[in-house]
C-alpha cells in the first residue's frame, strides 16, 4: 500500500480503518533521544503509547566512534562518513507516545503495485542497518 | 516500610472507592508512580490497562479527601483458573501500594477487605497472591486474614528474593475435584 | 513514494496520519492485534522510563566507555580486578545473570565484542594485531589470560548446567545476551595461555616483587585447576583423580584470600552501561555487590562441595545413595550452588547411566533386594536365560520387567527431584505422590500374578494364636515396596514445609499429627515387610541358603530396623510436639490469628490438598484432625507429661541410631553428614525437653487457669533453631517477670 497516498484520517472509522491495517506490520519507531525501534505492530491507545513485538532497538553511533571512523576513512573528506547502527533485540517493547518523533511503516516495494494491502511479516535478513550521516 | 515518616495518627478519615475508567486521567499516573516506588519489579502502562480495564472492579483506591491525593491502591483480578477441571474462579491479587506516611493504620487492610469482598460476590472459589519473603508486614496482614502460605518459589524476584504463593479459600472444596487448587506450578508472575 | 529503499523494503512516514487517528481513539480504547494479550505487556520493557529501559541515556550522558583499556596497568590493580571479578563470578554461580555480574566488566566487555574469530584477537587490545607496535604490557598479558581462563569457565559451567534439570532464572541465568563465551577455542590454547602468563609473571618477579608474582600466580593457577576440574568430571570414575584439582583449589584458595590486601580496587573498570549494549528483555538491574568474605565463604564452599560430591562415585548400595547420600548433600545449608547439584545429576543419570557404570535395573534391583525380596528367585538373573515361553522362569522375567518398566523412571524422578532446589523438591514431590500412587496401584497387579507363578503361600498377617477363620495373606512385595515409597515421599512433603516455613505457628501442631501418622503408618507397613521376609528367610534355610543369600538376609533385616527406627523417633517426636503446641495453644502462649474471611476447615482444606487425591493412606477427615490436635480429652499438664514421656522415648532411639555404623545405617559415602543430621534431631529433642519442663513447671508454679503473659512466659516461633534439625520446629520459650 502506497500510505503517502492515503487521506489523514479524520473520523472515528476512519482512523480505526488506517490502524488497523497497521497492525502486525513491522514499524519504525524514532525517539526523542535519537534511538529507532524496529518491530511488529500489536496495539496502540489514544496516546500513541505503542507496542511493538520482537523489537529490535538500533542506535546511531556516538560522537567518539564517528570521530575515529571518520579519521580512518577517505569518504570523510568529502564530509560524508556511513557506518552501522548498532543494534540489539529487546522483544516486547512499549514506547510511549510522549517520546515518539516518528513513525515509520515498511512495505515490500513488489507489493506496492497491489492495491489491496496485504500483511505479511518478514523476518529480520541482518541486525544492522546501513545510515548515511552527513 | 519507613517508620520515620509514619504519622501518629492519621489527621483524617480517608475515602475508599471503586476505581472507574473515568478516573483514570486523575489517578492513573499517581497509582503507577505509587507502585513503582514500592514494587521491585517495573509495568509498563499497558500492564495497568490489562487490569484496570477488565477489572476495574476489583481496584480500590484510598483518597486524602483534604486534597484528593491518591494514598494507596489494590489492583487485581479474577478468572476461571483452567488448569482445573472443573475450573475454578480464582482471584489474584496483583499489586497493593501504600504511601508511606500512611502506613501502620490499616489502609492496605482496608484494602485488601473490600477487593476480597469484591470478589467473594462475585464468587470467587479461592484469591491468591505472591508475596516477598521478607516482606514481613505484608505476610502478617494476609495470614491475619485468613491466608495460608501454600508454597515456597525459590528466587521469584528479579533481586534474587525469594516468595511465598499465599492462598485464601473462599469456598468448600469438592473432594472429588480439583486435586492441585493452588498446587500447581503454572506460575503467571515473575 | 515515500521512504528509503533497502533491500526492496520502502518505509513510509506516517507519522503524522498516525497521531492524527490516534487521538480520534476515547481515552483508554484500544486498537489492538486481535492474537495479542495485553497479559502479555507484563514482559514488556517501557522505553525511556530508566526502571525499565537499559539503553535510555540520562541528560548530557554518553553511552561511550570513558575507560581506557589500553592503559598501564600494575600488578596491584590487576590483582584488584582479578578479585572483583571473582566476586561477581560467585554472583554469577548463585544465580544472578552475566548483565550484572561479569559483563559488567569492561575488559571483558571488549574482548568479547566484536566476537573474535582467532584467539590473538581475544584481547581487550585490538591494535595489537598490528605487528611491531605490538603492546608488550605483561600486566594486560596477565590479565588477559586470567579472562580468557574465567570465561572459558564460564562457557564449560553454562553448558553444562543447560544440559541437567534446572529452573532458569530461578536457580541460574544461562543467558548471554548473543555474546559468545569463547564457545569455539579450545580449552588446551587457553591452557597454554595461562601457562604462558605464569611464565612470565615468574620471569618478572623480581621487578614487581617476590609477593606480588606470586599472589598473581595463585590466581592464575585457580584457572587453570577449575579448567582441569571441569574437564575431569565427564569422567565419571576414578574419584581421587577427579578430586586433585579441587584439592589444589581448595589450597590456593586461601592463598588468593590471604594475598587479597595486594590488591588495588579499580571500580572504573566495571560498568552497567555495558547492559545497554546487551541483548536483553530484562530491564536494567545494578551491579551485584557480592562482599569479599562473602565470596571467600562461597568459593571455600564450592571447592569442599566439588570434592565431596565426588564421593558419590563409590557406589555401596541403593539407599546410602538416595537416602543418605543425595538427601544429606542436598540438605546442607548453604544449598550446594547449582553447578554443584548439575555435577551430582550427571553423575547419577547421563547418558542412563548410574554414575557411570551401573545400569537403571542394578540400582533398582539392589533397592528391592535390600527392601522387600532378599535373596529372592523374582530377582534372580538366571531367570533372563530361560527361552521357553511356558517355563515359569520365563513368565518371572517377563513380569518382573513389565514392574522394572513402570517403576523405573518414578524411582529415578526421586533422585532427580532431590537435585533441585529446596522450594522445587517439596513441589515437584507434591506431584510425585500422584504417580507413585498408581506404581503401587499397577505394582499390586503384577504381585498378584507372580504370587501364582512362585506359588505362594499366603500367611496370616498380623500373627496371631488363633487363626480360625481369619484369612491368610500374600506377601505383595512389589506394591509394599512401591507403597513405603510413597509413605517416604508424602512425609518429606509435610518434613519440607517445615523446613521452609510454610506452615503458621498454629498450624504446627496438627501437621506434627499428620506426620505421626505417616510415620506410624510407614513403621505398620515395615512390620508387614519383616514378617513376609523372616518368613521367607526361614523356609529358605530349610533348603540351606548360600552364603550371598544369608549376607542378602542380614541386610535387608538391618536395612527394615534401621527404617523401622526412624519412623518411631519420628513418630514420637512428633507427638511430643503436637502435645507441647496443643498445650501452648491452650494457654494461650501460641495464638491464631483472628482470620476473618477464613474458617479451620476450610484451611485444612488448603493445607491438606495434596494429600487429598491420595487413596491410601486416606486423608484423615476434619473432624478426625480436629480431635486429635485440640486433644480435649485430656488436662493441659497431662499433655505436656505425654510430651515428656513420647521426647524421652525418641532420645532413647536417636542414642541407639547414633550408634549404628556406616553399614548399618546405610551412609556408606556421607556417614558424617548423616551422623550430624541425628545430632541436630537429638538437639532439638534435648530444649524441647528443657521447654516442656519450663511451661510444666510454670503451670504449677501460676496455676492451670492462667492464661499467655500471666504464666510468666513468652514463647516465639519461627523456623527450627540453628544447630537443630530443621524439620523439628521446637519453639522459643523466655521467662518473663509477671506484672
Amino acid at each position: 500500500m502506497n500510505y503517502d497516498a492515503l487521506p489523514t484520517p479524520t473520523s472515528k472509522p476512519e482512523a480505526t480503518d488506517f490502524l488497523q491495517t497497521l497492525l502486525n506490520k513491522n514499524l519504525r519507531v524514532g525517539t526523542t533521544d535519537g534511538r529507532m525501534f524496529w518491530g511488529s505492530f500489536k496495539c496502540t491507545d489514544s496516546d500513541c503509547n505503542l507496542v511493538l513485538q520482537h523489537t529490535y532497538e538500533y542506535r546511531p553511533p556516538s560522537l567518539a566512534q564517528l570521530q575515529e571512523a571518520a579519521a580512518q576513512d577517505d569518504e570523510a573528506q568529502k564530509g560524508k562518513v556511513v557506518m552501522d547502527m548498532t543494534s540489539r533485540y529487546l522483544g516486547l517493547v512499549v514506547v510511549p507516545g510522549k517520546y515518539i518523533t516518528k513513525i515509520e511503516v515498511e512495505e515490500f516495494a513488489s507489493q506496492l503495485k497491489d492495491t489491496l494491502s496485504e500483511r505479511k511479516q518478514h523476518q529480520p535478513t541482518q541486525s544492522k542497518m546501513n545510515v548515511e550521516i552527513s | 516500610m519507613e517508620q520515620s515518616s509514619r504519622l501518629e495518627q492519621l489527621p483524617r478519615e480517608l475515602k475508599y472507592i471503586q476505581y472507574e475508567h473515568r478516573l483514570e486521567t486523575q489517578y492513573l499516573p499517581a497509582i503507577r508512580a505509587l507502585i513503582s516506588k514500592d514494587l521491585s519489579e517495573p509495568y509498563s502502562i499497558y500492564v495497568y490497562r490489562y487490569f484496570l480495564y477488565q477489572w476495574g472492579h476489583l481496584c480500590y483506591l484510598a483518597i486524602d479527601p483534604q486534597d484528593s491525593s491518591l494514598v494507596g491502591v489494590i489492583i487485581c483480578k479474577l478468572e476461571a483458573h483452567a488448569s482445573h477441571s472443573p475450573p475454578t474462579l480464582r482471584g489474584y491479587i496483583a499489586m497493593l501500594a501504600v504511601s508511606a506516611a500512611y502506613r501502620g493504620h490499616g489502609v492496605a487492610t482496608s484494602l485488601v477487605k473490600m477487593a476480597i469482598d469484591s470478589m467473594k460476590s462475585r464468587n470467587a472459589d479461592e484469591v491468591v497472591l505472591e508475596t516477598e519473603e521478607t516482606n514481613i508486614p505484608a505476610m502478617r496482614l494476609y495470614e491475619r486474614l485468613g491466608f495460608l502460605r501454600s508454597k515456597k518459589l525459590h528466587r521469584y524476584y528479579l533481586n534474587g528474593n525469594s516468595a511465598y504463593r499465599l492462598v485464601l479459600l473462599l469456598k468448600q472444596v469438592d473432594p472429588d475435584s480439583a486435586a492441585d487448587l493452588a498446587l500447581d506450578d503454572t506460575d503467571i508472575y515473575r | 513514494m515515500g521512504g528509503n529503499n533497502n533491500d526492496g523494503i520502502v518505509a513510509f512516514d506516517v507519522t503524522k496520519k498516525f497521531r492524527a487517528a490516534a487521538g480520534t481513539l476515547e481515552l483508554g480504547e484500544l486498537v489492538k492485534d486481535g492474537f495479542f494479550s495485553l497479559f502479555e505487556s507484563v514482559g514488556a520493557l517501557e522505553i525511556m522510563d530508566p526502571k525499565m529501559d537499559s539503553g535510555c541515556l540520562a541528560p548530557g550522558e554518553s553511552l561511550d566507555e570513558d575507560y581506557d583499556v589500553g592503559r598501564g596497568l600494575s600488578p596491584e590493580e590487576v590483582i584488584g580486578i582479578i578479585d572483583q571479578l571473582l566476586c561477581l563470578e560467585m554472583a554469577w554461580y548463585q544465580g544472578y545473570p552475566l548483565s550484572q555480574t561479569l559483563l559488567t566488566n569492561v575488559y571483558i566487555d571488549r574482548m568479547l565484542e566484536p566476537e573474535p574469530m582467532t584467539l590473538e584477537e581475544a584481547d581487550f587490545i585490538r591494535d595489537n594485531l598490528k605487528g611491531d607496535q605490538r603492546n608488550d604490557d605483561p600486566m594486560h598479558a596477565v590479565l588477559r589470560s586470567y579472562c580468557l581462563g574465567l570465561i572459558k569457565c564460564c562457557w564449560y559451567i553454562n553448558d553444562r548446567i543447560k544440559y541437567e534439570h534446572y529452573y532458569e532464572e530461578e536457580d541460574f541465568v544461562t543467558n548471554t545476551y548473543h555474546r559468545s563465551l569463547l564457545d569455539n577455542f579450545d580449552v588446551d590454547e587457553i591452557n597454554n595461555e595461562i601457562m604462558a602468563a605464569r611464565k612470565l609473571v615468574h620471569s618478572i618477579r623480581h621487578r614487581i616483587t617476590d609477593e606480588l608474582a606470586q599472589a598473581l600466580g595463585f590466581r592464575l593457577e585457580l584457572r587453570t585447576a577449575f579448567l582441569r576440574a571441569i574437564e575431569l568430571s565427564v569422567m565419571r570414575s576414578n574419584p581421587e583423580s577427579l578430586s586433585l584439582p579441587w584439592t589444589q583449589m581448595k589450597a590456593v584458595w586461601e592463598a588468593i584470600y590471604n594475598s587479597r590486601h595486594l590488591g588495588q580496587s579499580v571500580p572504573e573498570a566495571f560498568s552497567t552501561k555495558i547492559q545497554r549494549r546487551l541483548a536483553s528483555t530484562m530491564p536494567p538491574r545494578p551491579i551485584v555487590k557480592l562482599s569479599t568474605e562473602e565470596t571467600y565463604k562461597h568459593f571455600k564452599k564450592l571447592f569442599v562441595d566439588g570434592i565431596n560430591v565426588l564421593n558419590v562415585l563409590n557406589y555401596h548400595d541403593s539407599q546410602s545413595l538416595l537416602q543418605n547420600f543425595v538427601m544429606t548433600f542436598q540438605s546442607q545449608k548453604p544449598q550446594p550452588l547449582v553447578y554443584i547439584r548439575t555435577l551430582l545429576q550427571s553423575f547419577l543419570f547421563k547418558d542412563m547411566i548410574i554414575l557411570g557404570k551401573l545400569s537403571i535395573r542394578h540400582v533398582l534391583d539392589d533397592d528391592l533386594s535390600l527392601v522387600v525380596l532378599p535373596a529372592s528367585k523374582l530377582l534372580d538373573p538366571a531367570n533372563d536365560l530361560v527361552e521357553a515361553p511356558h517355563h515359569p522362569r520365563y513368565a518371572l522375567a517377563h513380569q518382573m520387567e513389565l514392574f522394572r518398566q513402570r517403576a523405573a523412571q518414578s524411582y529415578l524422578d526421586i533422585f532427580r527431584a532431590f537435585c533441585q532446589n529446596r522450594c522445587r523438591i517439596r513441589r515437584t514431590l507434591c506431584h510425585s505422590i500422584q504417580d507413585w500412587e498408581t506404581v503401587q496401584v499397577d505394582a499390586e497387579e503384577i504381585d498378584q500374578l507372580l504370587q501364582i507363578q512362585i506359588d505362594e503361600r499366603p500367611l496370616v498377617y498380623p500373627p496371631t494364636e488363633d487363626t480360625e477363620g481369619i484369612e491368610p495373606t500374600f506377601s505383595l512385595p512389589l506394591s509394599s515396596w512401591a507403597y513405603l515409597y510413597k509413605l517416604r515421599l508424602m512425609e518429606w512433603i509435610v518434613q519440607l514445609g517445615f523446613e521452609l516455613e510454610i506452615y503458621a505457628p498454629d498450624e504446627l501442631g496438627g501437621m506434627y499429627w499428620y506426620l505421626s501418622e505417616l510415620a506410624r503408618s510407614r513403621a505398620r507397613l515395615v512390620d508387614r515387610i519383616s514378617f513376609f521376609t523372616k518368613h521367607r528367610a526361614a523356609s529358605q534355610q530349610e533348603n540351606e541358603n548360600t552364603s550371598a543369600q544369608e549376607a542378602a538376609f542380614t541386610r535387608s533385616r538391618h536395612y527394615l530396623y534401621q527404617t523401622s527406627l526412624d519412623a518411631a523417633i519420628t513418630w514420637e517426636m512428633a507427638d511430643a510436639l503436637l502435645n507441647l503446641y496443643a498445650a501452648l495453644g491452650r494457654l494461650g502462649l501460641v495464638v491464631a490469628p483472628p482470620r476473618p474471611y477464613s474458617t479451620d476447615e476450610m484451611r485444612y482444606d488448603v493445607r491438606m490438598k495434596p494429600f487429598g487425591a491420595i487413596g491410601l493412606p486416606e486423608l484423615p477427615s476434619w473432624e478426625e484432625y480436629r480431635a486429635a490436635t485440640d486433644r480435649r480429652q485430656k488436662e493441659t499438664g497431662r499433655l505436656l507429661e505425654d510430651a515428656r514421656l513420647s521426647l524421652e522415648q525418641a532420645q532413647r532411639g536417636l542414642e541407639v541410631m547414633g550408634r549404628l555404623t556406616e553399614k548399618e545405617s546405610f551412609s556408606v559415602g556421607c556417614f558424617e553428614r548423616w551422623l550430624g543430621g541425628v545430632k541436630g534431631q537429638m538437639r532439638a529433642v534435648e530444649r524441647a525437653g528443657v521447654v516442656v519442663e519450663v511451661v510444666k513447671r510454670k503451670l504449677q508454679e501460676k496455676g492451670e487457669d492462667k492464661k499467655g503473659k500471666e504464666l510468666g512466659l513468652r514463647v516465639e516461633v519461627g523456623k527450627a533453631v540453628e544447630g537443630e534439625h530443621e524439620w523439628w520446629v521446637v519453639p522459643m520459650v523466655e521467662e518473663i517477670e509477671v506484672a
